[in-house]
């Protein structure tokens, strides 16, 4: 799975967040503070505006400290009801309409039929759960305004806090229920999609492997005795193989694998192949620290760029010093009891292509980050991109792995040195390696890619390669796919309760709509504001637009450039400020990624993203019942 | 002399404009109204329409900000919301959630004051009974018509037992029976110490039920005084007798004619519509059964 920008860890990630969480909100107060304070200048006059200024945010601080749950909870109740009794429960059923025609389109024979439906459900139940946030959130509130249904709640001792947080929960609690009979619709929709059987007719599909003796029992219990393949199913046949011991297998294909099932009937056998497995996945990678070692043997953050104009990876040349270095914390045998599962998913840059269908020849190495003792553990081919599933032996020995100390030697005048390959402070031979004890130190291990075919080179980014653990569970991940959509849900909600505070219902269904979307192309927005896009600010870009001038080109300097240049520059620095309360929506196409490329959705990034959605929907909260608390309910 | 916590309600110079989006003065709806209303009082707002009888309780309650003056309601100003704590309101028009029925809706409400379960549950049941929705009270209000929304919209002003009590046109909508209860119960809430504020255009009404009226013509306060004072028509008499002979009457009419005054009217008084109707009423529910016209008694 490709990971452009890696979440980091909590701990270390929340001291920064928090900061620039204080200088955002603190910038958009004084954003607020100053419009406020211009609007009660041209309501009451440049003597009255402080005062009543003043006033209001002590009022809105009171109404914090007397705030009643049970109140706000009474709000939150009427809203479920609301929802209930005006029937959103329609919207379930459409999507589900949508799921069963979408039964019909959606191909299960293709390479990888479990990405194809997540990523099918996750989109669809995306799609309407958002919408249905706008269209919950924003006309909640005015339609209370519409009926004057408002005037009976403010004459009671409610404050704006309460229903503007009792709106927010009520309406939340209708999304989180909608959106869990979504995910387990969507659950069964997919488990069922992905399930299929193959026929396999005993005697016509299985034949006895040539050459092997009649009596099994004289053979060791792995040896293949018989094999073939199943009929077509879903697109797709399956190399199956009977083992001596009277056990079979099914080969995966298509990203799963079948239960098989023996059946012995007076004196013939049968057998029978069961459900798919292995379909959905919830792989839990363990991921270490990327460096690059040069020709010359020194450490670089990067390697070679090939010259692809994607720079998510980096290069290393085949049959030379070059390596890619991962570094992994916290291996210890407890977590890996058998040694330690490897999967990577490698690039393979060729300059000359020579046999088209030879592959290229890689090796991975484990080594001891203190004494350089190094080991050949795997040598490997790699297609271009195949993801590879290898498994690192805890038991390493000196002649088959090839095991020596890499280590640098400083030369002449220090500040070089020269990679040394020694066989010196080794073993005695024939006494074997343990990977943990000989390897790792503190919990590190280094490990090593290195590409061995000259003039050809392997290109690798950190999340590439990665340390397999232990499975989680495949039905909980899928559901904890769905807290990415959750949490999209709870910011949308916010800010549409916030807009119907003071805009009327389809005005602040549009507003939300248009954070929606800015919240879905966020860094696109910050880089108009900031002036880096293509083709320069927004006046600049319009005009260029009507013009038909090209992005690229400069524009005449003539004094109405100058012009939209400076106008670019203000709004500029107003389009950083609305940036900074801008969600980055598409930061959560990450859960749905990891559901559909079977790994499991890492805790830590829940942690992240949940501490963000609250950093929203607080000061929205805030904002929002500050507004509502000033408005003149009756107008 | 009265204390100053006597006075619940007072209004200082209080005046409103509505203004459009631009801030143009569109209507001025309320004129340097200067009111006191006093604890136990029933104060009656009258006035034609769009004299600005609504647009003085909405500021009375913090609904709209006054453009200029001062509010002081219950020892606070409108627009805290600690003094809704004891106060109750009838809106124009019931704006009620048409999704709940009446059991929840008063359920709601009395969540918002805090009021716990067990007392909330006894309210409502005793307030439905009240106004007389025990029949209706598991329908949704929606399915409601015009007067049994009005006597939700009155339980609800109800809820917390409040002490000032705030009705804008209380018997508008309301049937003959509906109104005379609603008179009743503004009686009532008297006899319990409360006070009242309500509007009305309708002259009979305020003439029942209040102590004092103020009276507004295009937003400015016309009349103010006790209803006594405001109807006694000081230069007339009227003289109602029963069982009185042909020849009595006749000696009446002499004695009139020699003060050199002038006879309006002198015969059988007639009762007012409103009161000819409860008559019936009262009557055909302890003699049921076809009615005969007349006063012929069976
Ligand atoms: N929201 C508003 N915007 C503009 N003008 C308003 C608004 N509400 C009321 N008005 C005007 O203010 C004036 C007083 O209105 P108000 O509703 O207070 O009258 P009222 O005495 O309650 O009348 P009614 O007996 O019809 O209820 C009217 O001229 C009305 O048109
Ligand atoms: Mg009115």
């Amino acid at each position: 799975m490709i990971i452009e920008n890696p979440i980091p860890p909590y701990l270390e990630w929340i001291g920064m967040a928090a900061l620039n969480w204080l200088i955002s909100v603190g910038a958009l107060a004084a954003l607020f503070s100053l419009i406020a304070l211009v609007f009660l200048t041209i309501r009451k006059g440049p003597k009255q505006a402080v005062p009543a200024f003043v006033g209001g945010v002590r009022g809105a601080l009171e109404d914090l400290f007397k705030f009643s749950w049970r109140r706000a909870f009474a709000i939150a109740s009427l809203a479920i009801r609301e929802s209930i009794r005006k029937k959103v429960v329609v919207v379930c059923v459409v999507f589900l309409a949508l799921l069963m025609f979408a039964g019909w389109f959606l191909d299960p024979s293709g390479k990888d039929p479990a990405r194809l439906c997540a990523s099918f459900v996750y989109q669809s139940t995306t799609y309407l759960v958002l919408l249905l946030a706008i269209f919950l959130s924003a006309l909640s509130l005015p339609a209370d305004f519409k009926t004057k249904t408002i005037y009976t709640i403010v004459t009671k001792p409610v404050r704006s806090s309460e229903i503007v947080l009792g709106r927010i929960i009520g309406l939340a609690t209708v999304g989180t229920a909608i959106l869990a009979l979504m995910a387990v619709c969507s659950y069964f929709f997919v488990s069922n999609t992905l399930n299929h059987k193959h026929v396999l007719v005993d005697g016509e599909d299985v034949k006895a492997v040539e050459g092997v003796a009649e009596d099994w029992s004289t053979l060791a219990p792995e040896t293949v005795v018989a094999s073939g393949e199943t009929r077509l199913a879903n697109g797709h046949k399956h190399k199956v193989e009977v083992f001596a011991d009277g056990t079979a297998r099914v080969v995966e294909e298509n990203k799963h694998a079948h239960t098989i099932e023996r059946i012995v009937e007076d004196d013939k056998t049968l057998y029978k192949v069961g459900s798919a497995v292995g379909a959905l996945q919830a792989k839990t990678p363990v991921y270490g620290k990327i460096k690059f070692r040069g020709e010359n043997g020194f450490e670089k953050e990067r390697g070679i760029n090939v010259g692809e104009e994607w720079e998510y990876r980096s290069y290393v040349a085949g049959s030379t010093e070059e390596a890619v270095i991962w570094t992994f914390d916290n291996i210890t045998p407890e977590r890996f009891p058998e040694g330690l599962p490897v999967e990577m998913t490698i690039s393979a840059f060729r300059t000359h292509m020579g046999n088209i269908e030879k592959t290229v020849m890689g090796a991975l190495y484990v080594r001891n980050p203190k004494t350089g003792l190094t080991a050949e553990t795997n040598v490997f081919n790699s297609e271009k991109y195949a993801t590879k599933a290898l498994f690192v032996e805890r038991e390493i020995d000196q002649e088959k792995n090839k095991v020596r100390v890499r280590t640098l030697k400083k030369t002449g005048d220090e500040s070089t040195f020269d990679p040394v390959l020694t066989t010196a402070d080794l073993k005695q031979t024939g006494e074997k390696y343990d990977l943990f004890e000989d390897f790792v130190v503190d919990g590190k291990l280094e490990i090593w890619l290195q590409c061995l075919d000259s003039q050809q080179y392997f290109g690798a980014a950190e999340p590439d390669l990665y340390l397999r653990a232990q499975d989680a569970n495949v039905f909980a991940n899928f559901f904890k796919g769905y807290l990415g959509l959750w949490q999209q849900m709870v910011i949308l909600i916010s800010f549409g309760v916030l807009f119907s505070a003071f805009l009327s219902g389809p005005v602040a269904m549009a507003a939300t709509f248009g954070i929606l979307i800015a919240g879905f192309s966020k860094n696109f927005f910050v880089e108009i504001a900031r002036l880096e896009a293509l083709g320069g600010g927004p006046i600049e870009s319009f005009n260029r637009l009507v013009t038909h001038e090209n992005m690229m080109s400069d524009l005449s300097n003539t004094f109405a450039t100058q012009l939209i240049k400076a106008f670019d520059a203000v709004s500029g620095v107003f389009l950083s400020v609305i940036g900074l309360a801008l969600p980055s929506f598409s930061d959560y196409n990450f859960y749905a990624d990891c559901v559909a490329n079977g790994y499991d959705v890492p805790w830590n990034a829940v942690a992240v993203h949940m501490t963000t959605t609250a950093s929203f929907a607080i000061p929205l909260f805030v904002v929002g019942y500050a507004i509502l608390r000033n408005r003149e309910v009756a107008k | 002399m009265e204390s100053v916590s006597d006075v619940v309600v007072e209004t200082k110079n209080l005046t409103k404009t509505y203004r459009d989006f631009w801030g143009r003065q569109k209507v001025r709806a309320l004129k340097a109204l200067d009111l006191q209303v006093k604890r136990g009082e029933i104060f009656g707002l009258l006035g034609p329409n769009g004299s600005g009888k609504t647009t003085t309780i909405k500021l009375l309650l913090g609904l709209l900000f006054p453009t200029s003056g001062e509010v002081n309601i219950l020892g606070r100003p409108a627009s805290d919301v600690a003094k809704n704590e004891r106060l109750g309101y009838l809106p124009e028009e019931s704006y009620l959630y048409r999704f709940l029925n009446a059991e929840e809706t008063l359920d709601f409400y009395g969540r918002l004051f805090n009021i716990p379960a067990a007392v909330r549950k006894q309210r409502v049941a005793q307030l439905i009974q009240m106004v007389g929705l025990e029949s209706a009270k598991k329908r949704q209000l929606r399915e409601y018509s015009k007067g049994m929304t009005r006597r939700i919209g009155l339980a609800q002003a109800l809820i917390n037992d409040p002490d000032l009590i705030l009705l804008d046109e209380p018997t508008s909508g309301l049937d003959p029976i509906g109104t005379r209860n609603m008179k009743n119960l503004i009686l009532q809430l008297k006899e319990q110490g409360k006070t009242v504020i309500m509007s009305s255009h309708l002259l009979g009404d305020v003439q029942d039920v209040c102590d004092r009226v103020g009276v507004l013509y295009q937003g400015e306060l016309k009349e103010l005084g006790r209803v006594e004072d405001l109807l006694k028509i000081v230069e007339q008499t009227e003289i109602r007798v029963d069982g009185l002979s042909d020849e009595a009457k006749r000696k009446i009419e002499k004695i009139v004619e020699e003060d050199k005054a002038n006879l309006i009217f002198c015969g059988n008084p007639t009762t007012s519509l409103e009161d000819l109707f409860h008559d019936i009423i009262a009557e055909s529910e302890a003699h049921p059964g076809k009615r005969v016209r007349g006063g012929e008694k069976a």
